[in-house]
């Protein structure tokens, strides 16, 4: 046990990314970026906890909450499992210490026992900010006594634990029959994919039932109450805890932490047989050993300039990464599946874009309706370019590859350029792209003019260099080189963030602040359209010389 | 030519990584660069490629001041770091070539070197996998014909033979012996002391950022008595305390 507890204080340690001499300067930042995540998640917290308060007053006197609550916890179980198994491969057989691991003298239930317990605190973390305040928020409204409190702490602590033994039995068999799996490279893509579409999946469901009357839904948790009741049984663990939640029965608290433990044993058995065949063998990625074909030489040697080259390799680098596109290419480019998708099963949204159409088809004037064209394409780009990680990681993914920018006869303005370019072709695609194809729909379906092609594809180009050259910037100003794996270099959460927050800032001063402006004027549309296109490309030349200048000094100065 | 004249690297105020070294890299020959860890080594070769810059003095390759003209200078070396684990989301061909973009080697050229070369190194076969997939020994075989690719008068290579199998080990030496006959320069660091009797003309030892010797190894062994052996005159020239 006291091996166990070592090696898990160790992975925490490596996976927090905390293995060097941080100065006081990084752990305050590093600080006060956890606390600033914290504060942003406080309205989410609340709301949740409404959202318990709501669900008890609308389905409490349903089998006494016991329905509810158990659909709940079932829901919460079901989503552990499914997020579990991506989470017990990873740690289990993806992490880069496995190796060091497998030749010291640990038995497979010490390394098993350990990634459990690591991958486990990181599951806390959908109990701590899901169950936990929908639980509080329930109990609050039921003015419940002491024992559902009990349960609920329970529930915080235990629940995760049986979902997740069933998560590493399948991770472990997996890896253990499919020999497939045992390239790190795919299981993590097609893991990246799987995640992906489920996120997709989830706001389907979330728009469907969003539209669902309240009658209609109480009428299914009535109808599935029983079913509930058998289903739960697939977590043993969920039946006790609501004894002690609705019940009061204190009893079940002994029976919980037995089926739990019971659940533990189970895991440490089957590890002990699957775990060490199945770790052995992996593979970073497949290799064809095939000789390439004259033909095919020739194609691959064919001279290009220097920053379309460079530019290849970092999209090159990034497609292939996979803790790159997840961070970099997922969202940018995949982000109509998880907006606009679910577009086509909520009436809401429905008549949200037609009431946006109507606007576009009637506006007063030209200048006007440019004007909103652009107010289109600013929400549209902001938002995509702060979803993009690839210009604030531009530097960092280069780590201790970095000293190869500097030894290579390529000027540093030349390799900005190239990975900014980099950033840009993503940003375009994700943004512009989508774009056009929407305003060529609605100018052959709805009849808008067919120029409007022309300022959606400028003011996107534009605003596109700006929000790129300030986030390359960004990166600039504190790099991560020295990591050990490439998901330690995604700091572009923050700034994105930030930037999304900034751009919806500027948004609203554009529809309701400069609008009523824009409405009154008289002037020409094509010089309307000029003075934003000036506006934008002076604040793009200005920025761009910053980014230039202030990246080569940067630069030179890092080591 | 690699000429390094008086300088001088330091880190704050206290630490003097290199104290003004003054030695070359002359035309013709293999010049070994040897020191323990922590002397120096690496800051002067980062010095030399124009990672870092001299706190004073002057770097010339082929007579072009690295600090002065970069660009032009580093057109003239080609550099193998002792981590080869440098771009590996690539395939091998899609690294040599972006090698060859980066110091404008034409098609032609390009395709003649990596022909003859991975059939010198055995890895043919490997060209169209990513570098992710390659063994150690096989990294460094890629890394060099990466650095290699545009010809370049100078090589500048870092414990090149590490990993290499014995086959890859003998032809890399060959290679740097054709080249230095060829009239032109290597440098190479290393701490394997037999490969440096057997394949440099001239050694630098470097101890504590200080220059200890340069010249040949016969002219080393003489300052020595006979029955020393190259690994205890190196252990006496760089050892704690023992100056001279």
């Amino acid at each position: 046990m006291e091996k166990t507890i070592k090696l898990v204080s160790v992975l925490l340690k490596c996976g927090l990314g905390s293995g060097g001499a941080d100065d006081k300067k990084k752990i305050n930042g590093r600080t006060l970026a956890n606390l600033l995540l914290l504060l942003c998640l406080l309205p989410v917290l609340y709301y949740l906890f409404r959202g318990g308060v709501f669900i008890q007053r609308v389905f409490g006197g349903i089998d006494g909450g016991g329905s509810i609550l158990g659909f709940l916890l079932f829901v919460v179980s079901i989503v552990i499992s499914g997020t579990g198994i991506a989470a017990c491969i990873n740690s289990f057989y993806l992490s880069s210490n496995l190796n060091s691991l497998l030749v010291m003298p640990f038995t497979a239930g010490q390394i098993t026992g350990a990634k459990f317990i690591v991958a486990a605190l990181y599951e806390y973390g959908i109990s701590l900010t899901v169950l936990f305040p929908v639980l509080a928020g329930f109990g609050y409204a039921a003015k419940a006594p002491a024992g559902y409190w009990v349960g609920m702490v329970l529930a915080v602590l235990l629940v995760p634990l049986v979902p997740l033994v069933y998560s590493a039995l399948v991770a472990m068999i997996v890896m253990r029959f499919l020999g497939r799996a045992k390239n790190k490279e795919r299981t993590t893509a097609l893991g990246a994919i799987g995640l992906f579409l489920l996120t997709g999946f989830y706001n389907v469901i979330r728009n469907v039932t969003g539209g669902m009357k309240l009658t209609d839904i109480e009428a299914v948790v009535e109808h599935l109450a029983e079913t509930l009741k058998r289903l739960n049984m697939i977590f043993p663990d969920i039946p006790f805890l609501l004894r002690v939640m609705i019940k009061q029965d204190m009893l079940s608290i002994l029976w919980l932490c037995i089926v739990v433990a019971a659940a533990m044993l189970v895991f440490r058995l089957i590890a002990g047989c699957l775990y060490l065949s199945g770790a052995v063998g992996l593979q970073e990625t497949s290799a064809s050993h095939k000789k390439m074909s004259e033909r095919q030489l020739r194609k691959e040697n064919q001279h290009v300039g220097i920053v379309r080259s460079y530019t290849r390799k970092e999209l090159r680098t990034v497609l292939r990464t996979p803790a790159y596109y997840m961070s970099c290419l997922f969202l940018t480019l995949g982000w109509p599946l998880i907006l606009v998708l679910p577009f086509f099963f909520s009436e809401a949204e429905k008549s949200e874009a037609l009431s946006i159409e109507k606007l576009l088809l009637g506006s007063e004037s030209t200048a006007y309706y440019i004007f909103l064209l652009f107010c289109i394409v600013f929400a549209v780009t902001s938002f995509v370019a702060s979803l993009n990680g690839i210009a604030v990681t531009s530097i960092s993914r280069e780590g201790k590859s970095f000293l190869a920018m500097k030894q290579i006869p390529v000027s540093l303005k030349k390799q900005l350029k190239a990975k900014r370019n980099a950033a840009l072709v993503v940003c375009w695609i994700g943004s512009g792209g989508y774009m056009l194809i929407g305003i060529v729909l609605l100018i052959i379906l709805k009849g808008l003019p067919w120029w409007s092609v022309i300022p959606i594809l400028i003011f996107n180009l534009l605003l596109l260099y700006i929000i790129v050259d300030l986030e390359m910037i960004y990166g600039l100003l504190n790099p991560n080189l020295s990591w050990e794996g490439e998901e330690q270099v995604a700091h572009s959460g923050r700034i994105g963030f930030v930037l999304f927050l900034i751009g919806i800032v500027l948004e609203c001063i554009l529809v309701f602040g400069i609008s009523g402006r824009v409405k009154a004027l008289t002037c020409r549309p094509w010089i309307f359209m000029s003075a934003v296109c000036g506006i934008l490309l002076a604040v793009a030349v200005l920025i761009d010389q910053v980014f230039y200048l202030y990246g080569e000094r940067r630069l030179q100065k890092l080591e | 030519m690699i000429e390094i004249n008086h300088v001088t690297k330091r880190y704050g105020k206290e630490k003097t990584a290199v104290a003004d070294a003054v030695w070359n890299v002359p035309d013709g020959k293999i010049t070994g660069f040897i020191g323990p860890n922590g002397a120096g080594k690496t800051t002067t070769l980062k010095m030399i490629t124009g990672v870092l810059k001299p706190d004073s003095g002057a770097i010339l390759i082929n007579n072009i001041d690295i600090v002065k003209s970069p660009l032009k200078a580093k057109e003239q070396f080609g550099y193998v770091s002792d981590t080869p684990d440098n771009f590996l989301r690539l395939k091998g061909i899609e690294y040599l070539n972006f090698m060859a973009d980066i110091y404008n080697v034409p098609s032609d050229k390009r395709n003649e070197f990596i022909d003859a070369y991975s059939k010198r190194f055995g890895i043919e076969q490997s060209l169209g996998d990513k570098i992710l997939s390659y063994s150690h020994g096989m990294r460094q075989k890629i890394m060099i014909m990466g650095a290699l690719i545009h010809s370049p008068s100078v090589w500048i290579l870092d414990e090149p033979m590490t990993g290499l199998d014995p086959q890859a080990s003998y032809e890399l030496k060959q290679m740097m012996k054709e080249h230095a006959a060829s009239g032109k320069s290597v440098l190479f660091s290393t701490h394997v002391l037999e490969v440096a009797e057997k394949l440099c003309d001239n050694v630098v030892i470097i101890r504590k950022g200080e220059i200890k010797f340069m010249g040949t190894l016969d002219e080393l062994k003489l300052q020595y008595p006979k029955d020393m052996g190259l690994e205890m005159i190196f252990l006496e020239l760089t050892g704690d305390g023992k100056d001279n």
